[in-house]
């Protein structure tokens, strides 16, 4: 015992009297190096309790990553933050983002879910996951906090959980030259191993784990009935590689403060999806600011509370915010004292020649600027938090759910247009008074029998759903159904019932298809829609007007209206077809226009002279 | 002209859609028209000092106002440049709408007053 207080009292001390205390500004109550060079993190592991841990003595517990950072970090502060918050009650939902999305191959299940309420998402509380369930399933790209952090105060939070998944500072802020390891994250976020992810993700070795009855410990517990019902604790121990641990119990975490661009695409990756996507680099540029040498976190960039900056405009009053948007950094934010930023971070300040002003009014940036040029028709999107990009074991086929379609240009937040993704949520549900309420995946397996579970699991085998599966399925699931509630298959646009043995399918405007904004990649201004001429949209057959978007879903049948981008923007097809038109005589107008400038100009000045005279006459007189 | 420019900015909106193509088409035939007008007109003996001095500014605004716009429709000016221009069009549209209308009622005038003078005093 003696020992250990000996221990935990050096490294106490080792803590306190360490550079980066010693660095200490006397403002604050952490101590901060104040160096553009990152701090070489050599540092004391703590616990939960925040003890010091000793490794190279063979002691096995868990180290805790928030007790360890907090000790020089405001953990409390970066809790709230953008990545942690979105299960906190008091928190704004903001601009719709991508959604977590609950796939299922065998079922044809897509559902877009987040706990920030966003519309047309559902909460994963209404879906009946409880959080256990759904940091188990998205835990992959989580970076801990949140929802797998059980709430005391919010009763149910802490179902199914035995272990804390606790904010994992490393999952970003490894620096390049660190590893982090996603295929064992995954593997340990669905075996609800939290502990695991955070040893493992920092390289420091691994976690085992035992069942233990709380009950064993004490024999006349085992007659306790207050704990009959107590569940068994699993129960945690740290094996250290004691190669990563130095003489002084310490060990080096390889962290970068700004963040690097690939931590953010194991999350963030959205692709265009191609037949032939070994060939997808070659043949595809990076967004233009990152071959420029930027980060993304250079404009998605926060302070310590890690309140990130999403980047779109009208995202805060806050001039410094607002300048880290397209707009922001390229022409300025209008304060008080003026125009201010313009420029920053040497962004070029564009002149938009000859394109008239009213196109900034309606159209944001990214209409012109980013995403993949607009086609004759949407193309499929995969992204890491769909598609689990980043992890090897799955081939993704073009089929693959779920289904992602982009770029659709409709108005966004701001009503301006803006170019989007778009998913058709698809899932069986139980159709009563109007409205629908979806079916987990693993219950409507339950229910169907081997009609769905015999189907194919992993994305390389996907198979679209064919309509006689889907009228089997719906009759499995009818002779269960809730009383004045009817069995239905929403997918793409369309609900699919039973009507007298028969599959009837309508579409549908019940459930609607989920949208939200694309930035990247950014295309420069050479590649931007309209360098090529007012034409590349002011013409009867524009893609970026007349471009189709059709219902995509994990379905081989039918599927909803096909909508044009004028439609979806709300746009007057006739009088679009009048200003195309127009616009095939623009060029003649505008030299008539010239032409004729010129020659009332030459009349006004011998007009002009004329009536000058006229009137010097007259004071002449 | 007037109706098709300045009705959207005064309901709080801008000229977009039918209003725009109307007020795009129809400033070619407006240029046109004036010009003519005010070079045929600007030699007539018959009009008063003043009908010659609206016609002075309605001729020098209407310049401004077709100019800017012009102007404006070239690649020669980036979007600080198109928005001045605009803004120069939107203002200088206000004296050319005042001068036309006020030379229109100046020659409604006159040529009322013609028959009045030939038939009661001959």
């Amino acid at each position: 015992m003696k020992g250990w207080c000996l221990l935990t009292f050096v490294s106490l001390f080792v803590a306190a009297t360490s550079p980066v205390a010693r660095a200490s500004d006397s403002s604050s109550h952490v101590p901060l190096s104040n160096s553009r060079s990152p701090y070489v993190h050599i540092i004391t592991l703590f616990d939960e309790e925040g003890r010091a841990i000793n490794p190279s003595r063979g002691q096995t517990t868990p180290f805790s990553m928030e007790a360890t950072c907090a000790r020089c970090h405001d953990v409390s502060a970066i809790s709230k933050g953008f990545h942690f918050n979105a299960n906190h009650i008091d928190q704004e939902p903001g601009r719709p983002g991508e959604p977590w999305i609950l796939n299922d191959i065998q079922t044809g299940t897509q559902i877009p879910v987040s706990y920030r309420g966003w519309e047309g998402t559902w909460r994963p509380a209404d879906l009946g996951m409880s959080d256990n369930e759904f940091v188990r399933m998205f835990g992959r790209h989580l970076p801990g906090g949140g929802p797998g952090k059980p709430n005391p105060h919010v009763p149910g939070s802490a179902e199914g959980f035995n272990d804390v998944f606790e904010i994992d500072c490393m999952v970003c802020h490894t620096s390049p030259q660190g590893v982090y390891n996603f295929n064992d994250r995954r593997r340990f976020a669905e075996a609800g191993q939290f502990r695991s992810i955070i040893i493992s993700g920092s390289g420091l070795g691994h976690a085992e784990y035992s069942e233990e009855d709380p009950r064993s410990a004490d024999p006349l517990a085992m007659f306790d009935p207050a704990l009959e019902d107590e569940e068994v604790d699993a129960i945690v121990k740290f094996i250290y590689n004691r190669q990563k641990v130095d003489t002084n119990d310490r060990v080096f975490f390889p962290i970068t403060r700004a963040v690097s661009n690939d931590s953010c695409y194991q999350c963030h990756t959205s692709i265009q999806h191609e037949p032939d996507m070994t060939n997808h680099g070659w043949k595809h540029d990076k967004d233009v600011h990152i071959l420029a040498g930027m980060q993304c976190v250079d404009c998605h960039s926060h302070g310590i509370d890690h309140r990130m900056v999403r980047g779109f405009e009208g995202e805060s009053s806050n001039p410094f915010i607002s300048s880290l948007s397209c707009q922001g950094c390229h022409y300025g934010v209008e304060t008080d004292d003026g125009l201010q930023f313009a420029g920053r971070m040497g962004a070029p300040i564009p002149g938009h020649e000859g394109i008239p002003p009213i196109h900034f009014e309606v159209m944001s940036c990214t209409s012109c600027h980013s995403g993949p040029m607009p086609d004759d028709t949407t193309v499929f999107f995969q992204t890491s938090m769909a598609h689990s990009l980043g992890f090897a074991e799955f081939v993704r086929g073009n089929l693959a759910t779920p289904k992602i379609n982009a770029p659709i240009f409709i108005k966004g937040h701001d009503g301006k247009i803006a170019p989007h993704k778009i998913m058709w949520p698809a899932f069986w549900g139980w159709l009563s008074e109007g409205e629908i309420q979806p079916i987990l995946p693993d219950d409507v397996k339950t229910q169907t029998g081997r009609v769905l579970t015999q189907r194919p699991r992993t994305r390389d085998k996907f198979e679209p759903l064919g309509d006689e599966t889907i009228l089997e399925a719906l009759n499995h699931l009818q002779r269960r159904a809730p009383e004045n509630s009817q069995a239905v298959y929403i997918a793409a646009g369309t609900i699919r019932t039973v009507q007298d043995d028969d599959l009837v399918v309508e579409f549908t405007d019940l459930v609607q298809p989920y949208v939200w904004a694309m930035a990247h990649d950014v295309r420069p201004a050479g590649m931007a829609l309209g360098a090529r001429g007012c034409q590349e949209c002011h013409t009867a057959d524009s893609p970026f007007l007349t471009g189709l978007s059709t219902p995509s879903g994990p379905i081989a049948g039918a599927v909803g209206a096909t909508q044009s981008m004028l439609s979806l923007m709300g746009l007057n097809e006739r009088l679009h077809h009048l200003w195309a038109t127009a616009f095939m005589g623009r060029p003649t107008f505008k030299l008539f226009a010239i032409i004729l400038l010129g020659l009332f100009l030459l009349g006004a000045f011998a007009v002009s002279l004329s009536i000058l005279r006229m009137v010097g006459n007259r004071f002449q007189q | 002209m007037a109706a098709t420019g300045f009705l959207p900015l005064l309901l709080g909106g801008h000229p977009h859609g039918y209003s725009l193509l109307l007020h795009g088409g129809g400033a070619a035939v407006y240029m046109a028209s004036l010009g003519l007008i005010v070079i045929l007109w600007s030699g007539r003996q018959d009009l008063s000092l003043a009908m010659k001095l609206t016609l002075f500014i309605l001729l020098w605004s209407g310049l401004v106002t077709a100019g800017t716009m012009v102007l404006a429709m070239t690649s020669l000016v980036a979007t600080d440049g198109q928005r001045l221009l605009i803004a120069i069009h939107r203002w200088m549209s206000i004296p050319t709408a005042f001068a036309g209308i006020l030379f229109c009622l100046m020659w409604l005038v006159q040529n009322r007053s013609k028959p009045i003078q030939e038939g009661v005093n001959p």
